[in-house]
């Protein structure tokens, strides 16, 4: 008798042949369309995952911005080299917040200790949610060669070291922004302004109420903010916490602004608070939309907190 | 625990070995194990209401087959009371009173009624008909009281279609419990390449198309009419992904194990009128439907307006039964006007074709029947997705008035394009199935390796554009 008649016999050991000829011939699509992906990924040189990479793995400049898509359109480094003579880079990423920011700051830290940190926190930073644990994806290209982000992106889920046993998983959704990445046409068409990017829409609505909501602090992110603090102190690097402006009026102070303030103070970090800086909010036709400042509102911006972060640097 | 998580895999993989290891004594109670565990994965307590109306109805079960004359009704009304009676605190109590502190405030008084902190337990509706579809076949003679309370519980828990359907019939799947299922190796491949369908469904669809679904409805306001008509298809599609590819699932995962559960879906968007769309949707809900209320209420055997009566009604409860808001109510009354309408206007219909010469050209009127039961599906799916009834009518004012950007402002255009991507598949291959039922085949081919590579592409195209952060499914809420 045949061995594959033995087999068909069983109906167990015939499940058990064809399951692993299956697996055989996924893990050699996944391995070989993950190695070109990955091949690719690196090689971008435009874009955002390109802007993470050269943040994580290629940035020597004295001053770096983190924060969220506020960071990325508020804070203009040619302005702040200007004013303080140093080199800049911003690393803000668009739907990212302080897991991100910490994770991104753990990768740079091993490579170098930058002179100055900007950390701009929004409103509703330390809100429990799981948005910005979800949002950890796009960190995982780098799970592979960077163990000091893996806690971090570990947060994720429990399951994440193992789906990465596919090599394609850490490229998830990634590859038409990889082809753009990688693409002469986009290449042309972007404008590298050391990681910002300007907004150029005015704002026209009235400005946006809002709803009073008390909600619940993350514990986990608050940790992260402590632990960004202690980091930047471990590697002499002078840390800023900002709140850069935003169009919409408070009835009450929002949690989380309220909880920077509080650690700030224990940590003796200065906090500067524009989200409620009339100077801003009085003036919508700084704003892109009520979020994000435009590129004349970021000018204004950059200038005055570089102003106010000589002062406080001459202070000291 | 949800399907599209490893945990959902790693104790699908789990309780399928064992079960097969088992002696078939033993299975059911391990079954029966596998669904308590599966259930209080969500939220534990909540197995105690499920214990309440499985310790009713089956005392009610043996009652009424023991019994004769007016008891065994009285044993009926009442199990049906306790099924609606926890459904009706549970899922419409606060709806109620809602409506009540409105009607209320209208006259300056104030509801002296308390609202209840209580959250539905998951799947509480498909549990509650497919226990009431118990008694009431034991009650018509159709179907013998189980006297085993292990496996009258596993018939109402069975774990792949406890939280979401499809709402089975004792006749169909209380016998199977019992049955000996040996380890069949086509019909395991079956199941599988069923569930790997519904994940397709699932993740690549259903999931990515959520995204901008939600953001485009969750803020009717700030968005272009174009936007969200492009949005409104776009949850004709996730809701059907979502819902299918979880019966996918559920039925795939009961296959490995031997046992058959009911067709739930049959390529919906297909349907050339709103009557054979009800007969390919969710159609274990719109059999029971039909089986335990149409048919009651007299069906098509009354006077016509009765019969209109009937259709109305029936599709009325069925949006109640999707949800405790106006929105699912008013979705169902809108698909009873339809069929009403459909009725009332079809020899006039019948003689616009005639005059128009359409009835001469089959294929192009086929395809124009199709575009108008999706049209009016999709109508009718903005009161389903729409987050009141308010943001209902805002988004169908400005889907008629409002032209704009067809992307909504952050939009990213990737996800756009997979978006694109996955309808495309996923007609593509649904098409084949409904026009070219006999032709070459991917995943029924004849040779392995055609097989085996179309099973891994799925696998890979999951990979590479499947949304792993995607949220529950839509109809564990009801």
């Amino acid at each position: 008798m045949m061995f594959e008649d033995r087999i068909k016999q069983n109906a167990y050991l015939y499940f058990a042949s064809r399951l692993l000829l299956l697996l055989l011939i996924v893990f050699v699509l996944d391995f070989s369309i993950g190695k070109i992906l990955r091949y690719y990924y690196f090689k971008q040189e435009t874009g955002r995952q390109y802007r993470a990479t050269y943040a994580i793995d290629k940035t020597t400049a004295d001053v770096l911005i983190f924060g969220s898509s506020r960071a990325y359109h508020h804070y203009v480094p040619d302005i702040i080299e200007t004013n303080l003579k140093q080199s800049c880079y911003n690393t803000g990423s668009p739907g990212q917040y302080l897991l991100y920011n910490y994770a991104t700051l753990r990768a740079i830290l091993k490579r170098y200790a930058p002179k100055m940190i900007i950390l701009d926190l929004s409103t509703s930073e330390f809100q429990v949610g799981r948005d910005s644990y979800d949002r950890l994806s796009f960190l995982l290209p780098y799970y592979k060669d960077h163990e000091e982000i893996r806690p971090i992106v570990d947060l994720k889920s429990r399951w994440e070291k193992f789906k990465l046993l596919s090599s394609i998983y850490a490229f998830n959704s990634s590859f038409l922004m990889i082809a753009g990445g990688n693409s002469e046409y986009f290449k042309k068409r972007t404008t590298d302004l050391k990681g910002y990017k300007p907004l150029t829409g005015v704002w026209q609505k009235p400005i946006t109420p809002e709803i009073f909501q008390d909600y619940k602090l993350d514990s986990v992110k608050v940790s992260m903010l402590t632990s960004f603090i202690d980091d930047c102190n471990r590697a002499g690097t002078k840390l800023f916490i900002v709140s850069s402006p935003i169009y919409v009026t408070y009835r009450e102070r929002d949690p989380s602004m309220v909880l920077i303030d509080k650690v700030a103070k224990e940590k003796k970090v200065p906090f500067m608070d524009f989200s409620y800086d009339t100077s801003f909010t009085n003036h919508p036709f700084l704003f892109n939309d009520p979020s994000h400042l435009n590129e004349k509102g970021a000018k204004l911006f950059t200038a005055k907190v570089t102003g106010m972060i000589k002062d406080s640097v001459a202070a000291r | 625990m949800i399907f599209n998580s490893i945990e959902f895999v790693l104790f699908f993989i789990f309780v399928t070995i064992a079960y097969f290891i088992l002696p078939y004594r033993f299975r059911w109670f391990l079954l029966l194990a596998a669904s308590c565990y599966f259930y209080m994965a969500f939220v534990p307590v909540y197995i105690l209401i499920l214990g309440f109306t499985i310790v009713i109805d089956y005392f009610a079960g043996i009652f009424i087959e023991n019994e004769q004359g007016k008891k065994r009704k009285l044993y009926l009304v009442m199990s049906l009371v306790a099924n609606i009676g926890v459904l009706a605190v549970f899922k419409y109590y606060n709806f109620l009173n809602d409506n009540l502190t409105l009607l209320l405030g209208s006259f300056n008084t104030s509801n002296p009624v308390p609202y209840l902190k209580i959250l539905l337990p998951i799947g509480l509706s498909f549990h509650t008909f497919q226990a009431m579809s118990y008694t009431i076949e034991v009650y018509r003679g159709n179907q013998k009281a189980e006297r085993n309370f292990g496996i009258y519980s596993l018939y109402v828990m069975f774990y792949p279609q406890l939280v979401a359907g499809p709402i089975e019939r004792p006749q169909n799947l209380l016998h199977q419990f019992r049955e000996k299922f040996d380890f069949n190796y086509n019909r395991v491949v079956e199941g599988l390449q069923q569930m790997l369908w519904g994940f397709f469904k699932k993740l690549v669809v259903a999931d990515r198309l959520e995204l901008y679904v939600n953001a485009a409805y969750n803020n009717p306001q700030q968005q272009s009419g174009t936007t969200l008509v492009l949005a409104t298809i776009f949850f004709a599609f996730q809701i059907y992904c979502d819902f299918s590819g979880y019966s996918n699932i559920a039925i795939g995962a009961a296959k490995v194990m031997g046992f058959d559960l009911m067709t739930n879906f049959k390529r919906p968007y297909f349907s050339t009128n709103i009557s054979e769309f009800w007969k390919r949707w969710h159609i274990s809900l719109s059999t029971w439907f039909k089986d335990y209320l149409y048919i009651s209420l007299g069906g098509n055997r009354v006077s016509i307006p009765r019969w209109y009566f009937n259709l109305f009604i029936v599709f009325f409860i069925s949006g109640l039964w999707h949800g405790a808001n106006w929105t699912y109510i008013i979705w169902g009354s809108l698909n009873g006007i339809y069929l009403v309408f459909a009725i009332i206007s079809q020899g006039a219909r019948d003689k616009v074709n005639h005059v128009l010469g359409i009835e001469k050209l089959p294929r192009l009127n086929h395809f124009f029947q199709i575009l108008i039961t999706f049209a009016l599906t999709c109508f009718a799916w903005v009161f389903f997705r729409a987050n009141n009834v308010a943001d209902s009518f805002l988004i169908i004012q400005k889907m008629f008035t409002d032209r704009g950007a067809l992307l909504f402002d952050k939009a990213d255009p990737s996800s756009f394009i997979f978006s694109f991507l996955g309808i495309f598949m996923l007609l593509a291959i649904e098409a084949k199935h409904e026009y070219y039922k006999g032709s070459f085949s991917f995943f029924h081919n004849r040779h392995w390796l055609v097989r085996n590579l179309s099973y891994a592409v799925l696998i890979i195209i999951i990979l590479l554009i499947g949304v792993f952060d995607g949220g529950q499914f839509i109809y564990f809420q009801f």
